[in-house]
């Protein structure tokens, strides 16, 4: 039965990856003036046009084009870069790794800081503490992450020099060495990645305090109860191990909408990740491979992820291996 | 739902301290956004004024480093907003709400293939969908608005769907098949009243994120230049922060009051709303799905 479930959710990404290729081959239909054009340059010579379309296959038709284009994407092909002048697929590897740093621990702060505030707020239901982290959060959800980034720009960077103003390390001339070279790293890493976890903090607090709160009054947490157990200890005993299944399950979501604050925050912070390159292509450079590669791998992240949350999911709570 | 039942809900969401918060947020930055022409007139670029000068009684909010003066530009700002969140809502509601009852109602194939749609368009981030087609086919307000409403149903759809799939066993459906209706009639008499309000909470939550994600585009440099934002102003304001707090505040002060109105709009009412079903159990205070939520 478990086995079905793996098989039956496996097969369940197929047309949604279909999906998202198709959506990005139609894409680069639509763009204006093709990447032939783009390569033979504001010349436009005619037998250079000609020799790029024939190197592309445009001169195809297009389904044979699409074909090529699948073909190439399982090949991890994901064409050529025009502002790097490079694969896609090596400018993606290249600053993938400052992106995973990044989200990861903004997933990671988010998570640990989510689930504390959480139960502090569960504790005692709209008591003081609850209603101050409720209003909390609702503010934090309100809040732009780029403006939130420019306040503290202002004031921890700019007025009071708490930061460094930007990048992922301090490089040349005088930069630290070896150990200090890490602490430097992390030191740099601090404030973009608690900038970009907030609204991810509020989002893991609500869930958390209200699946806490929808325990109360089961079965489990009564017997707990009537054993004698405190209210505290009914609560991170029994009741918070159920709780933190929704945290779990919204990991793939999670992810999403940290890639999606990466590229704001990577912008403002000079930080040299995906979400800068995604910024650069989409503005000044007008790069639409470059943009459709960042988008397909990111996409396809998220749907693997989705994937092996529910698998785990079924293993972390084998109640849903009922349906 | 009966006359009295009606009132019972209009007042208890007037008591709620959170709903009527946000129905005084959202009302002042929506009137400043209507009534714009009347608050600041004159054309929205407009500029001769002193440049980069600090709120006063000539220029309320200040003026910017181009001369211009901000309350004329916030309050155009606000109305682009407002503009693209009505749209979008306005679109995304009915194919949401549409989707959702059909998949819930009719289940088997149609069902599977609604919800897969739905799932795709859900797995691409949003953010980087409307980047993508914006830095592909320009930049407008008109493609942030089908961008944005193409990808805002899902959440509503996937909603509807699992509100739809709890009332239709309930005795007075089955009352009404019994009594010869119709799979339309029924889903258009029966279910939608009883599953629209939560829609509504739903379309407000997603409404404060789609003004989130136009500022972010907008921030980013992706708006429309042509039309004044408040995303542009801030990141345009970038380059003052020391000196001008007005041109970055300002307008962070109306995206977080006009987002945080919703908000609390949406919590009061679905606050209101589960007091009223019969499912009860909801939590005590604020329970609001949140940011994932949209």
């Amino acid at each position: 039965m478990v086995l079905g479930y793996l098989v039956r959710r496996v097969l369940q990404i197929v047309p949604t990856l279909l999906a998202i290729i198709i959506a990005s081959f139609a894409l680069i239909q639509f763009v204006p003036g093709d990447a032939a054009q783009t390569l033979a340059g504001e010349t436009g010579d005619p037998v250079i046009l000609a020799k790029a379309r024939a190197e592309y296959g445009l001169d195809k038709p297009l389904p044979v084009q699409f074909a090529r284009y699948v073909g190439r994407l399982v090949r991890g092909d994901l064409g050529q870069s025009y502002s790097y002048a490079q694969p896609v697929r090596r400018v993606i590897i290249g600053s993938l790794p400052t992106t995973i740093l990044l989200t990861g621990t903004a997933l990671l702060v988010s998570t640990v800081v989510g689930i504390v505030l959480g139960v502090v707020a569960a504790r005692k239901p709209s008591g003081l503490v609850d209603h101050a982290i409720g209003a909390a959060t609702l503010t934090a959800f309100a809040i732009p992450g780029f403006w939130l980034a420019q306040l503290a720009i202002l004031f921890l960077v700019l007025r009071w020099k708490l930061f460094p103003l930007e990048g992922y390390a301090r490089y040349g001339e005088g930069a630290p060495t070896g150990v200090f070279h890490l602490a430097d790293v992390v030191y740099h890493l601090m404030l973009p990645a608690t900038v970009l976890a907030i609204s991810e903090i509020a989002a893991v607090t609500r869930i958390v305090r209200s699946s806490l709160l929808s325990q109360f009054g089961l079965d489990y947490t009564r017997v707990a109860e009537a054993k004698g157990l405190s209210k505290y200890d009914v609560l991170s005993r029994h009741a918070l191990r159920n709780a933190l299944l929704p945290v779990v399950t919204l990991i793939g979501t999670r992810v999403g909408f940290l890639f999606s604050g990466a590229v704001v925050i990577e912008s403002l912070f000079s930080y040299p990740g995906l979400g800068s390159v995604l910024r650069a292509a989409a503005t000044t450079s007008k790069d639409p491979p470059l943009l459709l590669g960042v988008v397909i791998v990111t996409s396809v992240a998220i749907v693997v992820a989705n994937v092996v949350t529910d698998v785990v999911y079924t293993w972390v709570d084998p109640r849903v291996r009922l349906d | 739902m009966t006359d009295r039942r009606r009132r019972g809900f209009a007042g208890r969401f007037l008591r709620s301290p959170s709903a009527v918060a946000g129905l005084v947020l959202v009302g002042l930055i929506a009137a400043l956004g209507l009534f714009a022409k009347v608050i600041a007139p004159g054309p929205p670029f407009a500029f001769g004024f002193p440049s980069v000068g600090s709120p006063s009684r000539a220029h309320l909010f200040g003026t910017d480093a181009f001369a211009r003066d901000m309350l004329v530009l916030v309050t155009r700002g606000i109305r682009t907003t407002l503009t693209v969140v009505g749209v979008v809502m306005a679109v995304s509601l009915p194919i949401g709400a549409g989707l959702g009852l059909t998949a819930g109602y009719a289940g088997g194939l149609l069902d599977a293939i609604i919800t897969r749609i739905a799932e795709v368009f859900q797995a691409v981030p949003r953010f980087f969908l409307a980047l993508v087609v914006i830095a592909v086919y320009g930049p407008g307000v008109d493609k942030i608005i089908l961008v944005l409403s193409l990808t805002s149903w899902t959440f509503l759809c996937r909603t509807m769907r699992a509100e739809t799939l709890s009332v239709k066993h309930r005795a007075f459906v089955a009352a009404a098949r019994a009594a010869g209706a119709r799979g339309p009639h029924i889903v258009a008499r029966h279910i939608l009243p009883h599953v629209l309000p939560r829609a509504i909470v739903v379309v407000m939550l997603m409404g404060s994120r789609v003004i989130l994600i136009e500022a972010g585009l907008a921030f980013l440099g992706l708006g429309d230049r042509g039309k004044p934002s408040l995303g542009v102003l801030m990141s345009e304001s970038q380059a003052y922060l020391r000196n001008a707090w007005w041109l970055s505040v300002i307008p962070g002060v109306a995206i977080v009051m006009l987002v945080l109105g919703l908000n609390l709009l949406s919590d009061g009412l679905s606050r209101a709303l589960e007091i009223e079903s019969d499912a009860g159990a909801a939590p005590r205070g604020w329970n609001s799905p949140g940011q994932h939520a949209a």
